[in-house]
């Protein structure tokens, strides 16, 4: 027995210390998922039932878009932090792709002068995003604003079209599991919104009816 | 009754236990839902009956463009299955499906608010084959939701080194309020309006274990609301043939 009881005990002090380190880290990842509420916008999006332009679009996607994170600041606040900028490759290669002849991705501005097989170059951009939670306007719903500017160029490099645009989505929490699955149905309800929006009316936009009234 | 149950694996005992278990669910459930009053009105715009084929369809979709509330996706999905149950049932074309193939043409921003607006719509090629595609003979907008009116009580719930438990008593009542509109698509014209009120009163008294007694206000405003529907279209003779 007393020979066994060094060994127990040097059994038992190798068997506590990786526990006990698993639990502080398993404490530590629970407190800290407790603060902030982290979500990567995830979804899919439909086709618009659109009749196809003839101009063959480009889609300029930065950083300052794709990599778009919005961080709540305020301490009165519940901490997010929302990972908008990804999924915007995804929603505009779905939306554009029936309503353009053609559409491309492009990585800069640059990457489209004296490219003549591309009549339109879009450069979307986040100026702002907002949320509301249930707990804050007292109704059981999440609300999403997301404010863009839009700019139009052509292939010269000439801005053609500036405009702000806006999308609205709010989702109620009741048939949703999580405060991350009600925020990112809002966001994905908000760029449904976007997609109404330039499917109904980047056509109407006075400056690219202009430019496609006057024939390219 | 070991007679009875001798092509059964189960030893009798074992039956007779699940018996009484499903016995003992079943009175649990039924004491612990609570009172829910329901108040259908329906209002029709001619006194003739909504024709439907048997080829045709409805689509049910909730109404989101309100700032202060969203009528709830799983209330429009409960209509939906109402119509569309039983032997006498609709064909009913599902709120998403039909939203993602016509999109975006349906969504809070361009939803037609009038059914005289869906006259624009048959302008667009797209749309109007969609719409011939799925059959569609009726679109019923419901608008409204289900809210929490009044909350009373407490109950507090407190970890010791004997054990966990409650104690205490609350309360809430809910509140439904939905109306149905239902658009003739082919004719271009409102068929009538059913309203849905609902509300409930659900408790919760907690000696120990918390064991809620729940109104289901919103299923009740569903499921009235749908049979009164069905009313609207069953109670037409098919076209003849």
């Amino acid at each position: 027995m007393n020979v066994l009881l060094p060994i127990i005990q040097s059994t038992s002090a190798t068997l506590i210390a990786p526990l006990r380190r698993a639990w502080l880290l398993f404490s530590a990842v629970i407190v800290l998922s407790g603060c902030t509420n982290s979500l990567v916008v995830v979804g899919d999006f439909p086709q618009p039932l659109a009749a196809k332009t003839d101009i063959t679009m480009a889609v300029v996607y930065d950083k300052a878009l794709t990599e778009y994170v919005y961080k709540e600041e305020s301490e009165s606040r519940a901490r997010w932090l929302i990972d908008v900028g990804n999924i915007h490759k995804k929603f505009f290669g779905q939306v554009f792709q029936p309503l353009f002849a053609q559409s491309q991705a492009l990585k800069s501005l640059q990457a489209a002068e004296g490219n003549s097989e591309i009549d339109l170059i879009l450069v979307p951009k986040i100026n702002e995003f907002q949320y509301s939670s249930p707990k804050e306007t007292r109704i059981n719903v999440y609300e999403v604003w997301i404010k863009y500017n839009m700019q139009v160029y052509n292939t010269d490099g000439e801005l053609i079209a500036d405009w702000i645009m806006s999308a609205y989505g709010k989702t109620p929490t009741a048939f949703l599991k999580s405060k991350e699955e009600a925020m990112n149905q809002a966001v994905i309800v908000a760029l449904r919104d976007l997609g109404a929006s330039l499917t109904s009316g980047f056509t109407k936009v006075p400056e690219i009816r202009a430019f496609l009234e006057g024939g390219n | 009754m070991g007679k009875l149950n001798h092509h059964t694996t189960q030893p009798d005992s074992l039956h007779l236990a699940h018996h009484w278990r499903s016995v003992a669910v079943g009175l649990l459930a039924l004491l612990a839902s609570a009172c829910t009053t329901v108040t259908i009105d329906e209002h029709r715009t001619s006194s003739q009956r909504a024709e439907i084929g048997a080829e045709q369809s409805v689509v049910v979709l909730g109404r989101r463009h309100s700032s202060d509330y969203e009528t709830e996706p799983n209330l429009v999905d409960c209509v939906g299955n109402v119509l569309q149950s039983g032997s006498d049932g609709l064909n009913v074309i599902a709120e998403r499906a039909f939203l993602d193939a016509l999109y975006p043409w349906f969504e809070p921003r361009t939803a037609p608010m009038h059914v005289r607006d869906l006259d624009r719509y048959l302008k667009h090629p797209e749309i109007a084959a969609a719409m011939n595609d799925y059959q569609v003979r009726y679109i019923i907008w419901i608008d409204g939701n289900t809210e929490k009116t009044d909350s009373a009580g407490s109950i507090g719930c407190s970890i010791s080194v004997g054990g966990a438990g409650c104690f205490g008593f609350g309360t809430w009542e809910n509140q439904s309020d939905y109306e149905a509109s239902v658009w003739d698509y082919e004719k271009l014209e409102t068929q009538g309006q059913i309203s849905a009120d609902a509300s409930g009163t659900s408790y919760m008294p907690a000696v120990v274990i918390p064991i809620p007694i729940i109104a289901r206000v919103q299923n009740s405003a569903c499921k009235g609301m749908g049979e009164q529907l069905k009313q609207f279209f069953s109670s037409q003779p098919q076209p003849q043939q």
